[in-house]
């Protein structure tokens, strides 16, 4: 009785595989296989019997391939489960939150020029005495003529573009002129004080 | 019929998958490694090196599973990974693909010129020649009737339907056939597959 019922499940076995099983029969045998390592272990060979009939070439090393994903597959839930808010990720979070914040204002500052300091970052900055020389004309029409050094003439338009947007310079612009010039009441700001108490305090 | 069936079994194990069930991607896996397996080794000659491909090409699947509608039947949509899995393989590791002809856009395609090929690790191909010769023995043994069927499905690929046509009986007692032939030639094979 019992062989018989073992006979039947490996029937569906071979049909299911073939694509071949009845959608009323499939539902339970899927259930059954989830359950069953030895009717997935039987499933294997009858995929393995096939394999070797149509002389594919890699028939045995098959179950070695199913034990890596299932490691893998578990390390991947259980990475996805670590990245679930618990209450000390949700600190994590907040910390990561608070230095993303921290790392957007220092970018914000070295991008308007509040962390500027000539000689640590002047490599693509023209210096001040540079830009002190250099008159508006200068500013908007790159220097020499452009079509007898065409390569140069790129990097001299470059960097006048560089000069004409320089920090310094839209800093004192904006404090003097800018939407919200009259909340300084006159007086000029350079924030770079502050930058230089903040780093006395630390 | 064959493929629709296929296409609605494949279609519930995905959405067993989708529900959290790790046993029914294994089955998908158990289904489908051989022949990704041999699409990469189009790409991939050497056989450590496309186990590794095919592991990340069912792992990719496994990950986007949950965006799979089910538009393409589940061997179409894991081909096609397994194609970009390997492409990328070969980007990443500076390499031209090598073998044109894998250059195929669909599956039934690739089952068409697909090729003999061997390529194993010795003990791996001596264990595949014992396995082969095996099988090939007990196939000769069996009954013409269990013979026939089991070769138009393994060998040509004919559906249970189709099959049933070839050799004019029900389509219940094809599907015994196939069965009894795959219920003989497994007990001939398990004690190698135990070994191994």
């Amino acid at each position: 009785m019992e062989k018989d019922v073992t006979r039947n499940i490996e029937e569906q076995l071979s049909a299911f595989l073939d694509g071949e099983l009845p959608e009323e029969e499939l539902q339970l045998l899927v259930r059954r296989l989830e359950r069953d390592p030895e009717y997935r272990a039987t499933l294997a060979r009858y995929a393995t019997i096939g394999s070797v009939l149509r002389r594919d070439p890699v028939q045995v090393t098959g179950d070695d391939l199913r034990q890596r994903l299932m490691i893998a597959m578990q390390d991947d839930n259980s990475d996805s489960q670590d990245s679930t808010p618990s209450g000390n990720s949700v600190f994590l979070q907040k910390r990561g939150l608070l230095v993303a914040g921290i790392a957007a204002l220092v970018v914000a500052g070295l991008y308007t020029g509040n962390f500027y300091r000539d000689e640590q970052l002047s490599f693509d900055r023209p210096k001040s005495a540079e830009l002190a020389r250099t008159s508006p004309a200068e500013v908007f029409e790159p220097a020499g003529n452009a079509s007898e050094q065409p390569s140069r003439a790129v990097s001299v338009s470059a960097g006048v573009r560089r000069a004409a947007l320089h920090p310094d310079r839209m800093t004192s612009y904006l404090v003097s002129h800018g939407e919200f010039s009259r909340s300084f009441q006159g007086a000029i700001v350079d924030s770079r004080i502050f930058v230089q108490q903040a780093s006395y305090e630390e | 019929m064959s493929q629709t069936g296929n296409r609605a079994s494949d279609q519930l194990l995905v959405e067993r998958v989708k529900a959290g069930d790790k046993h029914a991607f294994d089955l998908l896996v158990l289904k489908y490694q051989h022949r990704i397996i041999k699409l990469i080794l189009r790409y991939v000659k050497d056989p450590a090196e496309a186990m590794d491909v095919s592991q990340e090409a069912f792992l990719k699947a496994y990950r986007a599973l949950p965006k799979f509608r089910g538009e393409s039947a589940f061997y179409t949509w894991m081909y096609r990974i397994a194609i970009n899995t390997a492409k990328n393989h070969l980007v990443a590791a500076r390499r031209r693909p090598l073998d044109h002809a894998a250059e195929i856009s669909e599956p039934e395609e690739f089952e068409w010129h697909s090729s003999l090929q061997d390529s194993d690790s010795p003990e791996g191909k001596a264990m595949g020649e014992e396995l082969r010769e095996t099988v090939e023995r007990t196939i000769a043994e069996l009954p013409d009737e269990l013979r026939t069927a089991i070769v138009l499905r393994e060998i040509d690929g004919l559906s249970y339907e189709q099959i049933a046509q070839v050799m004019e009986c029900p389509l219940g007692t094809v599907r015994s056939r196939i069965f009894r032939a795959r219920e003989a030639l497994d007990k001939s094979i398990r004690p190698i597959m135990d070994e191994g």
